[in-house]
């Protein structure tokens, strides 16, 4: 029993190294955002022992977060909006329709996935400057629903496959055309695969910043990810503000990942075993 | 009349077939158009660029494959590909065996296994952009880590992202940092697929830990395993974010990385031309990784 005990203790203190390790730079953001700068000064790596607001809303107004926040949203729900309705049509035609020329879409989405993402930069660039889509947020939604697709497109058809037959099948005895029952009968039960696609798709548009940084200069437009890099380029000497933006960047989907843990985690396995 | 009528009924069905034959590809002509538009036209786009001189204004020049002879005596992208390939040979040692390492523990521990798992799993959630920084800060000689160290008593430190020797692991480690808690998350949903009382089994028949996780737990994660190396080697070509945040490639081209470059060349040295043979050369490297893991997964798995 006391061996027992001792290999239980120390697989819990190996692991608590590494908790430290995995979160202590993202502690680090979080407690020096809400010191104050002087305290930073001297005990950049302690607790904060006076705690304050002021680095945030300072942040918040210097980077114009407010506007950031706003783009971001707003490509964000684009984004996720175009996946689903366009993932899941095609998705459900891929999985539980017959016709020719399946296995090559199917190979065209697995082809997009695997290209990497500087193979399509150069053209898509000079496109996007002839069809003025540059530095419009339209621009970045389009390439955002684009790339995202595909890895949600595998994510739906795996769920749908998992749906029996027999459901539609009795539906389409009961009248239903093939558009009821994928509106009255598929995306009902797949609603936790939409919602899964829709908080995938939400965070990768937020985080991303490879095509947010080439595609979107002027400064109004900035999504929350490039922000903040024109944050820290305006304010390189000012760390308390710099973590503050930080936080600001990182604190939605930290709380979204906090209450919706489980979904992100299976989403994310999912997404790459089925890629 | 009669035949009126035959005739006007008569196409409904065939109408009908039509219709449903054409449903389906209905319901993929969003996405096609899309994932089209972006990734599958450009791509093309990018075939012909690299066989051109062009400065991204006046009309591309062809001029065959002159890029790609440039290219194969670039020092700069040797030197890119020489990092490269030190990056993939990193990430598929120490964030795939260290994940593995962590997985096979977590899977042991029962209560708190989801707390750990998903403080493992933050540093993938948070945006890569402002981690890149909070990493630069504690690297930073002047406030950083160095300060902590210093006040231990430690002398000597190293300049970690400003020495060019050491620069290149110093952002590696951040991005792995970022990655193995991905690789955990896919070892444990592979552990979950594989045979638990196999290892019950070998535990009676008196087989050392060490023994079940060479003999039971390794063979049966062989897919999961072979999967995690081709991705992680596909990455390790496109990495980018970090080293374009955290070092931009320097000190001098200590950092580079096939990606950077190829970034810096079509942005900013307005050689667009020139960047797709770049982005040419890229794909070839993950197209051949594509092509072993597809003929090992026609196989089997069995290597």
């Amino acid at each position: 029993m006391g061996a027992r005990l001792f290999t239980s203790l120390s697989r819990h203190f190996f692991l608590i190294l590494v908790l430290l390790f995995a979160i202590g730079p993202i502690a680090l953001l979080f407690i020096n955002a809400v010191k104050p700068p002087e305290e930073f000064q001297v005990s950049p790596f302690s607790l904060p022992a006076h705690f304050t607001l002021e680095n945030i809303t300072a942040a918040w107004n210097m980077g114009e977060y407010g506007r950031a926040y706003l783009n971001s949203i707003l490509v964000g729900c684009s984004t996720v909006a175009i996946i689903c309705i366009a993932g899941g049509l095609c998705a459900y035609a891929l999985a539980k329709m017959d016709f020719k020329g399946k296995g090559g879409i199917l190979a065209f989405l697995f082809l997009c996935v695997s290209v990497p993402l500087g193979m399509f930069l150069v053209p898509l660039f000079y496109m996007w400057q002839k069809l003025h889509l540059m530095n419009t947020l339209t621009g970045l939604i389009i390439i955002y629903s684009a790339i995202f697709l595909p890895l949600n497109i595998f994510i739906l058809r795996t769920f749908f496959l998992g749906i029996p037959k027999e459901l539609s099948e009795s539906a389409r005895i009961d009248g239903c055309n093939e558009g009821m029952i994928l509106m009255k009968i598929i995306v009902p039960i797949a609603k936790p695969a939409f919602l899964t696609v829709a908080l995938l798709a939400g965070l990768y548009t937020w985080n991303e910043f490879f095509f947010a940084n080439a595609f979107v200069q002027t400064e109004a437009l900035k999504p929350v990810s490039t922000k903040y890099l024109t944050f820290v380029g305006n304010f390189s000497s000012d760390w308390s503000k710099i973590s503050a933006a930080g936080l600001i960047s990182i604190l939605p989907f930290t709380v979204i990942y906090m209450f919706l843990q489980r979904r992100f985690i299976e989403g994310v396995a999912e997404g790459s075993l089925k890629g | 009349m009669a035949d009126m009528v035959s005739l006007s009924s008569k196409p409904r069905p065939g109408n009908r077939r039509k219709r449903k034959a054409l449903l389906p590809w209905l319901y993929v002509l969003p996405a096609l158009l899309l994932t089209g538009f972006v990734i599958a036209i450009p791509t093309v786009g990018t075939l012909y660029i690299s066989l051109t001189n062009w400065d991204g204004i006046r009309p591309p020049e062809f001029i065959g494959l002159q890029n790609f002879a440039t290219l194969i005596q670039d020092v700069q992208f040797y030197k890119a590909l020489k990092n490269n390939l030190i990056w993939l040979l990193l990430f598929c040692t120490i964030p795939v065996s260290f994940s593995l390492i962590v997985a096979v523990l977590l899977s042991r521990v029962r209560r708190g296994q989801m707390f750990y798992r998903v403080t493992f799993f933050l540093p993938y959630i948070c945006s890569t952009v402002v981690t890149a920084k909070i990493w630069s800060w504690i690297y930073n000689p002047f406030f950083g880590i160095n300060k902590v160290l210093e006040g231990w008593g430690f002398t000597n430190l190293p300049l970690w992202l400003g020495d060019p020797d050491k620069a290149l692991f110093s952002v590696a480690f951040v991005d792995g940092w970022r990655y193995w808690g991905f690789l955990l998350i896919l070892f444990l949903t592979g552990f979950h697929q594989t045979d638990r009382s196999l290892e019950e089994a070998a535990m009676i028949d008196g087989a050392g830990k060490l023994r079940i996780f060479w003999s039971v737990i390794i063979p049966q994660l062989r897919p999961t395993l072979l999967l995690i190396m081709m991705m992680t080697m596909i990455w390790s070509f496109a990495a980018f974010d970090y080293v374009y945040v955290m070092t931009g490639g320097g000190p001098g081209n200590a950092t580079e990385l096939i990606a950077t470059y190829m970034y810096k060349e079509a942005l900013q040295n307005q050689a667009p031309g020139y960047a797709s043979s770049i982005a040419l050369a890229l794909a070839l490297f993950s197209g051949i990784v594509i092509a072993v893991f597809g003929y090992l997964r026609k196989r089997g798995w069995e290597i």
